[in-house]
């Protein structure tokens, strides 16, 4: 199963996104979104799971997102 | 002391909002939403665990909640932040407000005025039909808003809120409810009721410690932020954070506080808002049925109206200081005075000299109330005396 990194634009919609994946059975961890990925303040989510169910899970809970990485190969 | 101020601020607070405040301190030391350090991350899971518990009590999304320092910083942001949107847009602002309101309401409605915009008063009556009639009789097609508290601090009668809600939707203008007496006392939410902004503090019905306050908007009608500075978020932007809650949450926030308010809306789920207020209401018909009949005692209830469990009374031939500050001496916490609502006094008829206000809890028990009863009526009865001596002595008997 793929792991992801998804930014976010602020560490309350980081929280809610990890709320509603642990709601949905996924294990989810807030931390700092890597400058790779963004620069300025961020927050990211690591989470596994295939992207597409993760980007419903959030469209259903209405969060948006800077981006969805991959970081499994 | 005896503690019926609850109105103020509630005292004591539950064990486990102490023990939540306290453990916080240690173990939520990081700056929320700063930082990504596991210090710091841990602390904005807390401060996000209680967005989604008060949310939830409140019909609202998480990011919905903003946190604040006390209701009247959350009503400040709310009225002076529609007024400023309809300001750079170039409408005109009139807002409605009640005959009940509180300072935290008057005062920046009537600060605004000096920039051009208006409001006016709607008559709160003991029925509900007619004050929902006085608010309606009152929009033009400049009102933008009706904001009235939900239940007055002065005297505890309930305003028709959900009526309200309904007219505003109707009406298509913003509803802001200043829940400072009724959240976590009477259930309330945001969609049910039709309130598009409802403010509150933290450390009244919620039991949280002082120092808290919330905004929760349904996002319906867009707040213009009156403080800018660091959110965490968009740090590059010198533009104010453009979302919720951030936009309206500029600086540290007060996780202690946040936590305690949090531990203190667990607590009245534990225990049972209904079973809350039916302890507290009990008490004030205690207090009511040991004293409407004392001669020299009033008691400012009118029929028909609901009310929370707020009773206010004055003691004839003493002032409303004077007679909390009797009752100070005998061991008795009650707030004598205006309450910050000269508008809630003019409408009681308690002008020029206020009233005292009884707002027991839930650690309070039936026995403190018959204490307290004793007291007033001492009072009553030493007044009674007083006057009659007075008298007396004039008539040279």
């Amino acid at each position: 199963m793929n792991k992801h990194i998804i930014a976010f634009a602020s560490v309350t919609y980081a929280n809610k996104a990890k709320s509603v994946f642990e709601k949905n059975g996924l294990t989810a961890e807030v931390r700092r979104t890597p400058s790779s990925l963004f620069r300025g303040c961020g927050y990211s989510v690591t989470v596994e799971g295939r992207s597409d169910r993760l980007v419903k899970i959030m469209e259903d809970n209405g969060i948006s997102y800077r981006s969805i990485s991959s970081v499994d190969k | 002391m005896i503690y019926f101020d609850s109105a103020a601020t509630s005292y004591p607070k539950p064990d486990c909002v102490r023990r939540a405040a306290a453990e916080a301190v240690v173990r939520f030391g990081g700056n929320p939403g700063r930082s990504g350090h596991d210090m710091s991350m841990k602390a904005a899971g807390a401060v996000y665990s209680v967005r989604e518990k008060a949310g939830e009590m409140f019909g609202a999304p998480p990011e919905n909640v903003v946190f604040t320092a006390n209701c009247t910083e959350s009503l400040n942001m709310a009225i002076k932040g529609l007024a400023e949107r309809a300001l750079r847009e170039g409408k005109p602002f009139h807002v409605i407000i009640s005959s009940l309101e509180h300072n935290s309401v008057l005062r920046p409605v009537y600060e605004l005025t000096k920039r051009g915009l208006s409001y006016s008063i709607a008559e709160v009556s003991a029925d509900d039909s007619v004050t929902v009639h006085n608010f309606e009789d009152l929009i033009t097609p400049a009102t933008r808003a009706v904001i009235c508290t939900l239940g007055s601090n002065v005297t505890g009668q309930l305003l028709p809120y959900e009526r309200i809600g309904a007219l505003c939707r109707r009406k298509k203008i913003c509803f802001v409810g200043d829940g400072a007496q009724v959240c976590g006392v009477i259930p309330v939410d945001l969609k049910r009721d039709n309130i598009n902004i409802l403010c509150m503090p933290g450390h009244k019905g919620l039991f949280g410690i002082s120092g808290t306050g919330l905004l929760i908007t349904d996002g319906k009608y867009p707040i213009y932020h009156i403080l800018e500075g660091g959110t965490g978020s968009t740090s590059l932007e010198a533009e104010q954070t453009p979302f919720l809650p951030e936009e309206l949450e500029s600086g540290t926030l007060n996780t202690v506080g946040i936590v305690s308010v949090g531990a203190g809306i667990d607590f009245i789920k534990r225990v049972g808002m209904e079973k809350l207020h039916d302890h507290e209401s009990a008490l004030c018909r205690r207090f009511i049925r040991g004293l409407e009949n004392e001669k020299g005692v009033r008691i400012y209830r009118r029929e028909r109206c609901s009310y929370l469990p707020i009773v206010l009374f004055n003691v004839d031939g003493s002032s409303p200081e004077e007679t909390a500050a009797f009752l100070n001496d005998r061991g008795f916490a009650l707030r004598g005075g205006y309450h910050c609502s000269g508008l809630a006094h003019r409408s009681a008829g308690t002008l020029p000299e206020g009233g005292v206000r009884f707002s027991p809890s839930v650690f309070n028990t039936s026995h403190q109330v018959d204490l307290l009863i004793d007291a007033v009526r001492e009072l009553a009865r030493r007044a009674v005396s007083g006057r009659r001596d007075s008298s007396e002595q004039k008539q040279g008997i």
